[in-house]
């Protein structure tokens, strides 16, 4: 089945399919034997023992009640809370989290909540937390955008990609509008003679 | 350098430009006035950019400042640019003024409209992330076209962040060319039964 996507980036689903190759520990509760992939082999499954599989096989083991996901450390109330504070404490920068927190915590949100993460409704609340006061830095940081580099630590995966769009579009429009050589805003009659990057002083 | 089919780029050059001539033109007075005559030298029309910028550079015309690029409207930029109404002020007005600070050998206008692009980019990124669309639209009514590419960039990226956290995004699904291979009874899915959905790309 083809799908179509919203906008030519890269879509969030893809970025969860991408999310998914995490490796995370399970504890399983039937016993089986290997399972061989394409990706690598996971397994034996001893049922006390905790493994470590992709997230998408966890995510199919725990669908199928055939395990227990043990969440990530920073899928945690305290961690999470430290984070926000972090983040609060210091207002032009974006605190350390995994690239992918937010595809990972999609997907355990979704798939273990009920039993597998302590404080689910908190975590959930804590994230969206982070997530809006991380957008509103980016968008900060995206105000004070300038014709050279624009510069933002640790924002993740998901975060570039909302910001991708319209940031190559104002960079582009902004670059255009500042450059004064002939090749950006000049007439087509001189375009030969002009090299893209003689008029650019950095 | 601008796409020879870029719609916005035509769009900006048909906007006018107010033009001085410098010599007779017999029988093309068409407006009431001299009624069909001829139009006298000193005399001021409105031209469309890409017919003006060619008759200037041939010595029939000369062109003067169109009014929102005015040291008058400039000083109102620099004041608060965020108030202006940009659509009816001249839909296309970093597009034009482009061409203008060329046209005109004014670097400065390029500075000023780096600066207001900037400051009116803080608003506009604002606006995108706010959840009310009714009261957008005044707002957005109210933008250059190319600042409303960007609002709407912005509002599809927040909003389908915001579909896929509901789970209301599409889902990736598996190809029916694989689904047909699983159906045939492939070893690996023989040995894994339980599988349901999405990662069977990596069984094959």
């Amino acid at each position: 089945m083809l799908t179509t996507k919203p906008n030519p980036n890269v879509a969030l689903p893809e970025l969860e399919f991408l999310a998914e190759d995490t490796l995370i520990s399970i504890i399983p509760t039937h016993r089986m034997d290997t399972l061989h992939f394409i990706s690598g082999s996971y397994g034996p499954f001893k049922p006390p023992n905790r493994i470590e599989v992709p997230l998408w096989l966890a995510r199919l083991l725990k669908k199928k009640r055939r395990c227990h996901i043990q969440p990530p450390a920073w899928l945690d109330v305290t961690y999470l809370q430290r984070k926000y504070d972090e983040e609060q404490r210091q207002p032009d920068r974006f605190s350390g989290l995994p690239f992918a927190y937010m595809e990972i915590a999609h997907v355990l949100l979704e798939c273990a909540a009920a039993d597998d993460i302590p404080q689910a409704h908190t975590v959930q609340r804590l994230l969206q937390d982070l997530r809006e006061i991380r957008q509103s830095k980016a968008r900060a940081g995206l105000a004070a955008v300038n014709p050279i580099y624009l510069q933002m630590d640790n924002l993740s995966a998901v975060e570039i990609n909302e910001i991708r769009p319209m940031f190559c579009q104002a960079f582009n429009q902004l670059q255009r509008l500042e450059s004064q050589g002939p090749e950006y805003g000049g007439m087509p009659n001189n375009y030969e003679s002009s090299q893209p990057s003689s008029s650019y002083q950095y | 350098m601008d796409d020879y089919y870029d719609i916005d780029a035509i769009l900006a050059e048909q906007q006018r430009i107010p033009s001085t001539l410098l010599v007779d033109i017999p029988g093309l007075g068409l407006d009431e006035q001299n009624g069909g005559g001829d139009m006298q030298a000193n005399s001021t029309v409105e031209l469309p950019y890409w017919i003006a910028e060619t008759l200037a550079a041939n010595d029939f015309i000369e062109l003067q400042m169109p009014k929102p690029f005015s040291a008058r409207m400039r000083r109102i930029l620099q004041a608060s640019c965020t108030n202006v109404n940009f659509h009816t002020l001249c839909p296309y007005f970093y597009e034009f003024g482009l061409k203008l600070a060329v046209t005109f050998d004014e670097p400065q206008l390029n500075d000023l409209l780096a600066e207001v692009y900037r400051k009116r980019l803080e608003l506009i990124l604002d606006a995108a992330q706010r959840a009310d669309s009714q009261n957008m639209a005044e707002f957005v009514s109210q933008l250059d076209e190319s600042e409303k590419k960007v609002y709407i960039l912005a509002k599809q990226s927040t909003q389908s962040i915001r579909q896929w956290q509901k789970g209301q995004l599409y889902r990736l699904q598996m190809a029916d060319v694989l689904k047909a291979f699983r159906g045939g009874g492939h070893k690996v899915t023989h040995a894994f039964p339980l599988l349901g959905s999405g990662h069977e790309h990596y069984l094959y």
